[in-house]
């Protein structure tokens, strides 16, 4: 009988009433942020010292004292005698001056992974949200990149034949009061390079030292030799990923135990607070952090938005203040760049412009593209600038085999290599003349393996239209999911396969590590040149700089004949936006650095810079 | 009526034995695999992967053995309660159902509430004004309602939402019983963007089924005892026609708690869907057998209430 009531008219009327009332409270009784206000959290702390009833001014938090003095090394590659900085600069000073009293709300793609940053290689799912609990032994300087500077260590020295090390440590402590000591950085040593285990980013370590020969000389003293002089080694031991752990902890985890995020622990700013899965993880300020002072505010909460119009949108209504870690792939420079302009520079781009590639891995090892041949004619005939142009928007420069401006110069292969003239005539005519040479007069057809992402789609888009129009290569896409893409590449049935990558380092070794070496995930058909393979040892080993140059610039040489498996379409940037009144965040040379957030702070009371894009 | 419950709730057994066995099967076809995705990260910049590392993490994850065996390992463990852990996180997968689950259903029952509200009355006054302008506008909404992608129209709501009012729903999520109106305010339009699609398609049911009944002898003979034609809508005709509309809302309410994966995605949801879609990324084949055993067994049950239901709006409806 109670049913017969839903058929009256009333009845109906009734809860459609009630269905906008509860829309119409949902939408209304809400205080909707100020644009241009600070973000939620930070707006209700107070931005000063406590003691300070001046809300609006923030105070200094710590009294002025002497500046310290201390050894470190502030330079790319080792050199014998150490170069004495200022430990605390004015950048440090004013940090603490403008502490803040909130929680920096950001904005991620991706839950974490694996927690343990020596296991992991993802940017996203590992590094992030690990690398602020951590310290290395040395850091690039997070306001000039370009250095190398002491993090746990102070000071070094390096033996005369620059085969040995000895780095003394400063006075810090883990997050559980327990001192650093030597002891916790050849386990983290040793752990690094663990015969047969799984280390993503750090395994490049192996190539330099041999598993358990650091020697612990006192409590904070620590010598480390290399198995031969290496002018790469600091660069990679500078590295976000090369963490130092406590040994009295860490030693006592399983490879599962030290992926969780509640069992390691490490001396950096951040102590992790809470992840709820899908929602957000935050960061509390380590209070015993051992550079006094920093960071410069209480908490960082990173808010996991997948969905990129919904990122967008969070950093244009102000919810959150920037991108974590500004860049990654997932937020393209060109739609930073439109955010900026519609926020009225609230919210400033930052665009890093060459932090990886996309590249188009031909399969040696099967027809047609095991013909050398056909191999130099696909080199010849793809327009990078093309790719530019419509898959990124012009976001990006021509596929040089190493990142832009280090090896190859841009200007002299547009006057000497018809591959990168703006002329596209004797590129045409020669990747012909190679097709025709090697039988396929007609061109040729061929499948491509691509990954179903932006911009790798487009990018293989644009390339298989064009390839088809100018010299006949008629390519068939395949669009698949990253592990799949990759399974095919390995298993070797396909012909083409195309996948961005990005890089830990600018320095060539990188390259040339992941790229042509046997054995390695992106020579998946073991493409091979006897004289790279005698030119990649001798660069590993070279000291003087103008030497290991010299080989670089022979290898790419080599590689720039278009022979090899790879061919580097074009250098694309990556995107992140920090809201202007974030201070000190300094571009550094790869998506992979300066991911610990204890030297940058918020100043409310900034003025908008005039210029565009984000300033420090 | 016992008999047929019975029957179908055994039914259950081999109709979710068969799902489980398709997506088994699938993650078996397709290349790529969940060492790979470990390995390499999940921008594949993982760095170096030989054949020895993948055979390690493969026997590590129990993916050497023969596919039998693991579906048989799996389904003894599910028997035990035991839905195993994701490979990925290392959770159990149960705990994180639960929590999701909850989430989603909230979502899906606001969703086909309002969905319902407003699809019914609107689908009734179509079919009693057949032809006027009423109709004509009520059509017209149904047919955007269904052609409208509801990733689109999401995406259509953040946009507006940010560029219109310079708001958005907080991030975060707040449950219902710990904050209700953040809670609400958070769900409210993503139940309507799910809502908005349902309803229309709801709508043109209900409309359509008004249409035949109105057509009855019954409905005439009402009318000649004298009823006002309002009395004769909402006693003799709607309650013949909600059968249809029922049916469709089961379908949807059914559809919508398998996870709305793209919405939860766009309006930054962690229910069913987001957690389904994360565990596909990553070959994360134990959540996502997980999941698809989740929602199979929710539609089973859904389409028997669905069916017990039918025999209580009317009772000409026997079992046999």
């Amino acid at each position: 009988m109670k049913f017969q009531r839903i058929g009256r008219p009333q009845w109906l009327l009734l809860v459609s009433c009630a269905a906008l009332l509860v829309v119409g409270l949902a939408c209304g009784g809400t205080t909707a942020p100020e644009p241009s206000s600070a973000p939620s959290q930070p707006a209700q702390s107070q931005p000063a010292a406590s003691d300070s009833s001046d809300a609006a001014a923030p105070t200094p938090t710590f009294t002025p004292m002497p500046t310290r003095v201390l050894d470190a090394t502030p330079t790319a590659i080792p050199v014998p005698t150490p170069v004495a900085i200022d430990e605390r600069p004015d950048w440090w000073q004013e940090g603490e001056g403008k502490h803040y009293r909130g929680t920096f709300p950001m904005v991620g793609n991706s839950n974490p992974g694996f927690w343990d940053v020596h296991y992991g290689g993802s940017l996203n799912t590992t590094l992030m949200p690990s690398s602020p609990r951590f310290n290395q032994l040395v850091e690039y300087n997070p306001v000039d990149p370009s250095e190398i500077i002491g993090d746990l260590a102070s000071t070094w020295e390096v033996s005369d034949d620059g085969t040995e090390f000895v780095f003394h440590l400063k006075d810090a402590t883990w997050s559980d009061g327990m001192p650093v000591t030597a002891e916790d950085v050849v386990f983290s040593l040793d752990r690094i390079t663990l015969p047969g285990a799984q280390r993503a980013r750090t395994g490049f370590l192996r190539a330099f030292y041999e598993h358990q020969t650091a020697e612990v000389i006192d409590d904070k003293s620590v010598r480390v030799p290399l198995k031969y002089q290496a002018p790469t080694f600091m660069p990679n031991l500078a590295s976000d990923y090369m963490k130092m752990y406590p040994k009295h902890i860490a030693e006592d985890l399983t490879q599962e135990q030290a992926n969780q995020p509640e069992n390691l622990i490490g001396s950096g700013p951040w102590l992790l607070d809470g992840w709820q899965k899908d929602v957000s993880y935050t960061f509390a300020r380590n209070e015993t952090y051992f550079k006094e002072g920093r960071p410069f505010f209480d908490g960082i909460i990173v808010h996991l938005i997948p969905d990129t119009a919904r990122r967008i949108a969070a950093l244009q209504a102000g919810q959150v203040l920037g991108t974590f870690n500004p860049f990654t792939g997932v937020n393209r420079p060109e739609a930073m760049a439109v955010l900026e302009e519609e926020t009225d520079g609230q919210v400033r781009a930052l665009i890093l412009p060459s932090a990886g590639f996309e590249a188009f891995f031909l399969n040696n090892a099967k027809p047609p593209f095991d013909d050398e041949r056909v191999r130099q004619a696909f080199y010849m005939a793809l327009d990078r600038d093309l790719g530019i142009e419509r898959a990124v928007r012009g976001f990006g420069q021509p596929g040089t085999f190493f990142s832009p401006g280090v090896v190859e110069q841009l200007d002299d292969l547009r006057a000497n290599n018809p591959a990168f003239a703006e002329d596209r005539t004797a590129a045409i005519a020669e990747a012909k003349r190679l097709l025709a040479e090697a039988g396929y007069p007609d061109g040729i057809s061929v499948k491509m393996n691509t990954r179903n992402a932006i911009p790798t789609l487009p990018a293989a888009e644009v390339a298989g239209e064009q390839l088809r129009q100018d010299v006949g290569i008629d390519i068939e896409i395949v669009p698949n999911d990253l592990a799949t893409m990759y399974a095919v590449m390995r298993d070797g049935t396909h012909e083409i396969s195309t996948v961005g990558t990005g890089i830990i380092l600018t320095d060539p070794a990188d390259i040339l590590n992941q790229f042509y070496l046997q054995d390695v995930l992106r020579n998946p058909q073991n493409w091979q040149n006897d004289r790279i393979d005698e030119l990649i040892d001798l660069q590993n080993r070279a000291i003087d700089q103008r030497v290991r140059q010299g080989h670089l610039e022979e290898i790419a040489d080599i590689l720039h004949t278009g022979s090899s498996h790879l061919v580097v379409y074009f250098w694309g940037g990556a995107g992140g936006a920090l809201d202007y009144r974030i201070r000190n965040f300094h571009l550094p040379p790869t998506v992979q650095q300066i991911h610990k957030w204890d030297h940058v702070w918020f100043d409310p009371d900034r003025t908008q810079p005039a210029e565009t894009g984000y300033q420090p | 009526m016992y008999a047929y419950i019975a029957r179908r709730g055994l039914l259950f057994i081999p109709t979710i034995l068969l799902a489980t066995i398709l997506v088994f099967g699938l993650f078996w076809i397709v290349p790529g695999d969940a060492a790979m995705m470990i390995l390499t990260g999940e921008e594949g910049d993982g760095g170096k992967v030989t054949e020895e590392d993948i055979k390690r993490v493969q026997r590590e994850l129990g993916l050497d053995r023969p596919v039998y065996i693991q579906y048989g390992d799996w389904l003894w463990k599910i028997l035990q309660g035991d839905f195993g852990d994701s490979v990925w996180y290392g959770t159990p997968v149960l705990d994180d159902l639960k929590d999701r689950f909850f989430i989603t259903l909230e979502l899906a029952v606001l969703a086909i509430v309002l969905a319902f509200i407003a699809a019914v009355p609107l689908g009734v006054l179509s079919a009693v004004k057949q032809d006027s302008f009423l109709d004509h506008i009520s059509r017209l909404l149904a047919l955007v309602g269904i052609a409208l992608p509801t990733f689109w129209l999401g995406i259509l709501v953040i946009y507006g939402l940010t560029y219109f009012a310079g708001w958005l729903p907080p991030l975060g999520y707040a449950t219902l019983w710990g904050d209700p109106f953040t809670n609400l305010q958070q769900l409210i339009f993503p139940a309507l963007v799910l809502a908005f699609h349902d309803m229309a398609f709801t709508a043109r049911v209900a409309r359509s089924a008004m249409l035949e009944v109105m057509r009855e002898d019954y409905m005439r003979t009402a009318r000649s005892k004298g009823l006002n034609e309002w009395m004769v809508v909402g006693r003799h005709a709607l309650k013949n026609a909600l059968l249809p509309v029922i049916t469709v809302s089961g379908y949807q309410f059914g559809r919508l708690l398998g996870g709305t994966i793209i919405i939860e995605s766009i309006f930054v949801i962690p229910g069913v869907g987001r957690y389904l879609i994360d565990a596909i990324i990553h070959r994360d084949f134990v959540v996502v057998q997980g999941v698809v055993l989740l929602a199979a067994a929710v539609v089973l049950l859904l389409n028997l209430i669905i069916d017990i239901l039918y025999g209580i709006l009317d009772p000409r409806i026997r079992y046999s």
